[in-house]
């Protein structure tokens, strides 16, 4: 049976108990809703004693299945106000699902000042050790103290001096499998922060020496269906971009179409995006001893994680995404890679969500506190965030505080989270998720690029959007989402797995119903919270002003939007 | 909003133009074409005239004269199997929507490999075929102008379509002669199917002003119209104003595409064996009650197109009971029956509304709605 490591910062104890029957057959983000919605009080203040932050693995974790060992991290979220799961790759899911552990709940606040750390050693005995000594230190210079103490056959998460300093765009930064380089982020939603403020500075999980047994139900016919579905990603991600080359190859996209963002979203195209495009991408890969193909965690067959270099050849950052290339580059009129890959790495040591901080960055650029272009400036900024000067702690509390500070009209922000890189006019359906998704502007929720007629037109735009969302609250709670897109045909198997694994029904309405459950608990948790059909809504801009690459305004009526999750 | 109009076919149109049909052939540089068509049409005579027409203006023609209703793939692969083998390299369908989607889908197999189930949906990258004439025979579905092909796949036992630029016929030729002898059930039916294809298209996302205007025209044709042919088959100005006004709302739907209406068109169809243009009326006013929340502009112009004013100061609400009560009057004049009438049971009516929401027509609704409301919709219609 799954356990539950329960831990309680009131009073500094940790247990090991059986995880609660109904919860059993759930993982990630499903786990998460239910469990939130049963213990946390949606009015409650999210750094305080009453929130609880949760580690969920997944419904197939410790299983062969690709990309089974994803971590979701859950809690309510200082930014949004609402309910938040952001999900991480990284190898922190295996060795908890080695261990046999399904959740972690820490909840409570310690009485004191005292950073700890959250010790899992090999024999899966968990302890609360002192980590004063870390205290101010960043993501990297903790993992190489972490690696000298205690070796390096471990897995970390932790967070850097934002989330201690509670800023509400702090990430929780997981190690990459074999490099364990702390770049995986669980980055959306200021989850940093409440585990500064429950005053963990990391999570560290010894390799157990044995491995958990996991009761399958029929491990036979499991195996069975899990080497097709393996075998159908694997061929797949042979045509697959972000495969081939990773998750830039979207710019290839986005920018002649005009979805991507451009000068804090103007809806302008990008003439020297190519500067910032996959063949760069792959030309300073190859000439400076970088990689691709990388796999975060064990047994990813999509592998889009890669390691960049800088001119010098010198290790750089990782798992350099597009998302923070368009986010500080067009959407900041910059088209220099390695310095975006300097703020990249910056982000990622300090634990700051790059989507939300390169959105913040652009409010200064749209206030005229900084030039456009000017990527010096940006990293003397994010230099302020990691000294914690005052404006760079106003940074560190996201897109929207430093955009109404600066008297900024032009806020890309859905339930106070910052937009990520697909302008909504020009793929309304992404419009449309940004609107409704009960985690606030989230392109992971439900990106229907190229996914309705027509990008920049309202047909079929809410149905694509239903069902993603709908779909990607399954695929949240049991795999990686670049996998899950490299085995559509082979969705309904799913339910068959979730049967050998668990017994129960083999119908797909069972794997259905977990994402309709889970959005729906999502959104009920945040009505709880106070929020209304308004939060529901883009930011006044896109309906007013047009897309210079198009025309497009974002001109969904507000009964699609109201009517989206009427199952 | 900015929308688009994309699919135009020529067309000649006017009576006798069916004997324009071998000139146009032969400017298409055509030497040897298929004819396609079904058995009953042989007997009005006017497949032979077709053929004399051709081969007077030195084209050769082949007859495929094994045209099923609601073509099902393996008649059209059969079909498409002879045209190759004949070496064709132009086809003219006469006849309904069933002679012209048969057609459509031998033009997608000549040049692209079979079966044709594998094209479902929209394919943007078929190899081209060849010139496709279309003379229509019946005024309702509009097939001469759009880009899709219905199909029946046996194996899955459903009814699918191809949407593909190769089945946008090359030339349409309206002759409303042709529909003289349509009984006046038949020509309610096709009519009908003719008018969900304007009011959905109209109240659809994808609806421009292009669109607007065609099937604002097609509704108040076939409002005018449509009772004049019912009651008097022999009326040739009726038989033409439907005839044009099948192909407006074609080439209206082909463009903003249809919704609800024709989800519930196509369960009823496929459970309860209804023909397609009553099925697509039955609920055809509560579908439009429905989409006034947000089309209520769009629901108003349907009221109008009947020559009902609305009151400036009307709200959705009213513009949606009167669209709904001025569409069943009219359905009814033409000898529609209801579901209870057509011997159908309110629990078997109630129990297809989740298959309704399953239909791919759902993706492009005004706005979601759920199984339920979709039940009370079918409620309504039941015995009204």
């Amino acid at each position: 049976m799954w356990s539950k490591l329960v831990v309680n910062m009131d009073n500094l104890s940790i247990s090991r108990v059986a995880l609660e029957e109904e919860f059993q057959d759930l993982g990630g983000r499903s786990l998460i809703a239910q469990y939130l919605i049963k213990n946390v009080p949606p009015t409650c203040d999210p750094l305080g004693e009453e929130n609880v932050l949760l580690f969920a693995t997944g419904i197939f974790a410790g299983t062969r299945f690709a990309t089974a060992n994803r971590l979701s991290v859950g809690s309510k979220s200082p930014l949004t106000g609402g309910i938040k799961e952001s999900n991480v790759g990284g190898y922190a899911a295996t060795l908890l699902a080695e261990h046999g552990i399904k959740l972690i709940t820490i909840s409570g606040l310690p009485k004191d000042d005292n950073l700890r750390i959250l010790y899992i050693d090999k024999n899966g005995n968990a302890n609360l050790l002192d980590a004063n000594e870390y205290k101010g230190i960043n993501n990297y210079e903790f993992v190489e103290k972490i690696h000298e103490r205690f070796g390096k056959d471990l897995a970390t998460i932790s967070i850097g001096s934002a989330g201690e300093r509670l800023y509400k765009c702090s990430s929780i930064q997981v190690s990459e499998y074999n490099s364990g380089h702390p770049s995986r982020a669980a980055g959306r939603g200021g989850l940093g922060a409440v585990m500064g403020s429950k005053g963990i500075k990391g999570i560290v999980i010894e390799k157990p020496e044995e491995k958990y047994e996991i009761p399958y139900k029929d491990k036979e016919k499991f195996e069975e269906i899990c080497l097709k579905l393996n075998r159908m990603i694997a061929e797949s991600a042979k045509k697959d971009p972000f495969h081939n080359i990773g998750t830039i190859s979207t710019i290839e996209v986005t920018a002649p179409n005009g979805i991507l963002p451009v000068a804090n979203f103007s809806g302008k195209l990008f003439k020297d995006y190519k500067k910032v495009g996959a063949n760069k991408f792959m030309e300073n890969l190859k000439t400076r001893g970088g990689r691709n193909k990388i796999p975060c965690q064990p047994g990813c067959i999509v592998q889009c994680s890669n390691c960049y270099n800088d001119e010098n050849g010198n290790y750089l950052t990782s798992g350099f995404e597009y998302e923070t290339i368009a986010m500080f580059g067009p959407n900041c009129l910059i088209s220099d890679l390695d310095a975006i890959a300097k703020m990249d790495r910056i982000c990622d040591d300090i634990g700051v969500d790059t989507i939300e901080t390169a959105n913040a960055i652009a409010m200064c650029m749209e206030a005229g506190k900084i030039n456009w272009s000017d990527a010096d400036a940006v990293l003397n900024l994010l230099n302020e965030m990691a000294e914690g000067t005052e404006f760079g702690r106003l940074l560190g509390q996201g897109c929207e505080a430093v955009g109404k500070s600066l008297g900024v009209e032009r806020i890309p922000v859905v339930k106070h989270q910052a937009m990520a890189a697909y302008d909504p006019r020009n793929t309304k359906g992404t419009g449309i998720t940004y609107a409704t998704s009960p985690m606030g502007a989230d392109h992971t929720a439900g990106l229907t690029m190229g996914r309705a007629f027509d990008d920049s037109g309202r047909t079929a735009q809410a149905y694509a959007s239903n069902k993603l969302q709908v779909a990607i609250a399954f695929a949240d709670s049991m795999m990686c989402i670049m996998t899950f897109a490299n085995m559509v045909p082979g969705v309904p198997l799913l339910a068959e797995m979730m049967a050998a694994l668990y017994g129960g029904s083999s119908d797909f309405s069972r794997v259905a119903s977990i994402g309709v459950k889970t959005l729906l608990t999502e959104r009920e948790f945040n009505r709880r919270a106070g929020m209304t059909d308004a939060d529901d809504r883009l930011p006044d801009f896109f309906y007013k002003e047009r897309s210079f690459a198009t025309g497009s305004k974002f001109d969904i009526h507000d009964m699609e939007l109201r009517t989206i999750f009427d199952f | 909003m900015i929308t688009s109009y994309e699919q135009f076919v020529p067309i000649v149109m006017g009576c006798g133009s069916m004997l324009r049909t071998g000139l146009k052939v032969r400017e298409l540089g055509c030497k040897k074409v298929l004819v396609t068509h079904g058995k009953n049409l042989k007997k009005t005579g006017y497949v032979d005239i077709l053929v004399e027409n051709l081969e007077s203006a030195g084209i050769k023609a082949v007859c495929f004269d094994g045209v099923q209703p609601d073509p099902p793939d393996t008649m059209v692969e059969e079909a498409a199997e002879f045209a190759r083998k004949e070496k064709i390299d132009g086809i003219v369908a006469i006849g309904g929507g069933s002679s012209m989607d048969t057609a459509k889908a031998i033009n997608v197999l000549i040049n692209n490999e079979p079966p044709i189930i594998q094209y479902l949906g929209v394919q943007k990258n078929l190899n081209p075929g060849v010139p496709l004439i279309c003379i229509p025979t019946t005024s309702g579905t509009g097939s001469e102008v759009t880009t899709m092909t219905v199909i029946t796949c046996t194996s899955l036992n459903k009814k699918d379509s191809v949407l593909s630029p190769v089945c946008l016929p090359t030339l349409a030729i309206l002759d409303p002669e042709l529909t003289l002898g349509l009984s006046p059930r038949m020509t309610a039916i096709t009519a009908l199917d003719a008018l969900a294809h304007a009011v959905e298209s109209l109240t659809g996302g994808q609806a421009n002003p292009l669109s607007d205007a065609l099937a604002r025209e097609a509704i108040r044709l076939i409002a005018k119209w449509l009772p004049v042919a019912y009651n008097d088959g022999s009326n040739i100005k009726a038989r033409e104003n439907l005839m044009y006004a099948s192909t407006f709302a074609g080439m209206a739907f082909t463009n903003a595409l249809v919704h609800i209406g024709h989800s519930i068109a196509h369960v009823l169809g496929a459970q309860f064996d209804i023909p397609h243009g009553m099925a697509c009326a039955i609920a055809m006013p509560e579908v439009i009650e429905y989409a006034a929340k947000t089309e209520t502009e769009k629901v108003k112009m349907i009221c109008e197109c009947f020559g009902i004013e609305i009151d400036e100061n009307a709200d959705y609400e009213i513009i949606g009971a009167t669209a709904k009560k001025t569409l069943r009057t009219f359905i009814k004049s033409v000898g529609i029956p209801n579901l209870k009438e057509l011997g159908i049971s309110l629990e078997d009516t109630l129990n297809i509304a989740p298959l309704v929401t399953q239909d791919s027509g759902f993706a492009i609704a005004p706005y979601r709605i759920t199984a339920s409301k979709v039940a009370e919709m079918l409620k309504s219609a039941y015995d009204a």
